[in-house]
């Protein structure tokens, strides 16, 4: 008798388990699938993961019926309280009306409860070859945190008021940074970022390199307050542009190109979006070395906003 | 099947001309004036609710929803900032729940598929008053009767 009380306590027992289970799996069903899935609302096979970001993950994945290759983002947003965040419902709505060679074309958008798989062209071999050579994370397009090295620090500080200033603020860095060869503001988190924003620092002892009129250009560029930043008119007309007789790789040239492109797209940054270049330089195998992103193509890095995710390809070294 | 397409327009549009006739649209405008946002985002919640309602029929109880579902998305689209959920509901004066509107919001989003960015009236207007150079008094009656 207390043999079968032993048995039936210990079948409840199995069976509370087997329900938890039950919930557990159904509860990880009903979000992003913690595993790589086999595949895609049934209409694409995974066929890989090209990389992974705090948004999500990007699949290489096959459709099925046609065979066609497409690179998946899926985007969760079960964090955000199952509320649709407005930097997608940007990001998409934008890239639904886009079609140019130069921009990552979006194919298809498929939404769930709690996820929106974008479908996107598969950026040709090149990207491929980057993301296997570099074993797989170091793609910038995904790699979310590169971004916040071009922060402007009224976004960092949470500022809901910042404008066009935040751009003039990300070329200053990758101005910087194209002297140096590496990210000036590069750390952790957004902690250090501001720590190392306003450490008092004398930037012509870190750009010795750099003539003086560029150093007052980048200082005008990185002005703490947005008021009395530098605009984009006032960078074009600085002194550090009035003789041009450069090689057209070089950095004056690079910078005005830069600059150039900021007031074009006003549109698109007011919506809260970053610009970034393709990839083509990574072509070169000169320039994608050690894993890291050439500093070389990271000019090409227009805009830094907070939630946004990098979505636009420009060819600003075309 | 074309026919039961239209009769289904139709309905749709009958339900959307009492929808601007009563309640749901000029609520709204009051709405979005409380709300601090921008004309930009008062004239895309309208062509939202249409666009929404040339697809789908509701019951007349969802209109309201919807009229403030798209608000919801118009000013995540357009604006610098968005009400939050809560205030909507209460401004609706609780009668929808919060899963009712984040459920409209992706319903509105997967039927629309995605694609907010429409042409509004305003967007036209703005620049031919620019083109006309007009003076304030052209402006407010332009406005008027857009």
């Amino acid at each position: 008798m207390t043999e079968e009380n032993a048995d039936a306590q210990s079948s409840l027992n199995l069976f509370t388990q087997l329900v938890q289970c039950k919930n557990l799996f159904g509860h990880a069903h009903a979000t992003l699938p913690s595993n790589r899935p086999d595949n895609i609302e049934g209409i694409y096979e995974v066929m890989g993961i090209l990389g992974e970001g705090s948004f999500g993950r990007v699949y290489r994945c096959k459709h099925i019926r046609t065979g066609e290759i497409v690179a998946i983002k899926q985007i969760d947003f079960r964090y955000d309280q199952n509320a649709v965040p407005s930097s997608l419902i940007r990001e998409v709505s934008l890239l639904r009306e886009l079609n140019h060679d130069n921009i990552v074309r979006l194919l298809n958008v498929l939404s769930t409860e709690t996820y929106v798989s974008l479908v996107f062209e598969l950026l040709d071999q090149d990207l491929g070859r980057y993301i296997s050579r570099n074993n797989g994370v170091r793609d910038p397009w995904i790699r979310k945190p590169a971004t916040r090295y071009y922060r402007a620090p009224e976004i960092l500080l949470d500022s809901s008021q910042y404008s066009t200033g935040v751009d003039l603020w990300s070329v200053g860095c990758i101005f910087g940074e194209m002297v140096t060869g590496e990210p000036i503001f590069g750390t952790k988190n957004s902690f250090d970022e501001l720590d190392a924003i306003f450490s008092p620092t004398d930037l012509s002892y870190i750009f010795a390199d750099l003539e003086p009129q560029g150093l007052h250009l980048l200082k005008m560029l990185l002005c703490l307050d947005p008021k009395r930043r530098v605009s984009v008119e006032g960078a074009l007309k600085h002194a550090y542009f009035n003789d041009l007789p450069d090689h057209p790789r070089s950095r004056r040239y690079r910078l005005i190109l830069l600059l150039k492109s900021l007031p074009v797209h006003n549109h698109l940054r007011t919506k809260g979006f970053i610009l970034k270049a393709n990839f083509q330089d990574h072509n070169d195998p000169a320039t994608s070395s050690n894993g890291r992103v050439p500093a070389d193509s990271l000019e090409n890095v227009i805009s830094c906003t907070p939630n946004s995710l990098p979505v636009l390809y420009l060819a600003c070294s075309k | 099947i074309s026919g039961q397409k239209k009769s289904q327009s139709t309905a749709a549009m009958s339900a959307h001309d009492e929808l601007t006739a009563s309640s749901s649209l000029p609520g709204n405008g009051s709405v979005h004036f409380k709300f601090d946002l921008t004309p930009e985002t008062l004239y895309l919640t309208v062509t939202l609710v249409d666009q929404y309602l040339s697809q789908v029929s509701i019951n007349k109880s969802d209109m309201q929803l919807v009229g403030l579902t798209a608000l919801l998305l118009a000013s995540k689209y357009e604006d610098f900032w968005h009400p939050r959920v809560k205030d909507l509901i209460s401004i609706s004066a609780q009668s929808y729940t919060r899963d009712q509107m984040l459920g409209m919001e992706k319903l509105i989003l997967r039927k629309l598929k995605f694609r907010l960015n429409t042409p509004t009236p305003y967007v036209f207007m703005v620049r031919f008053l620019k083109a006309a150079q007009s003076d304030k008094k052209l402006e407010h009656m332009a406005f008027f009767l857009i």
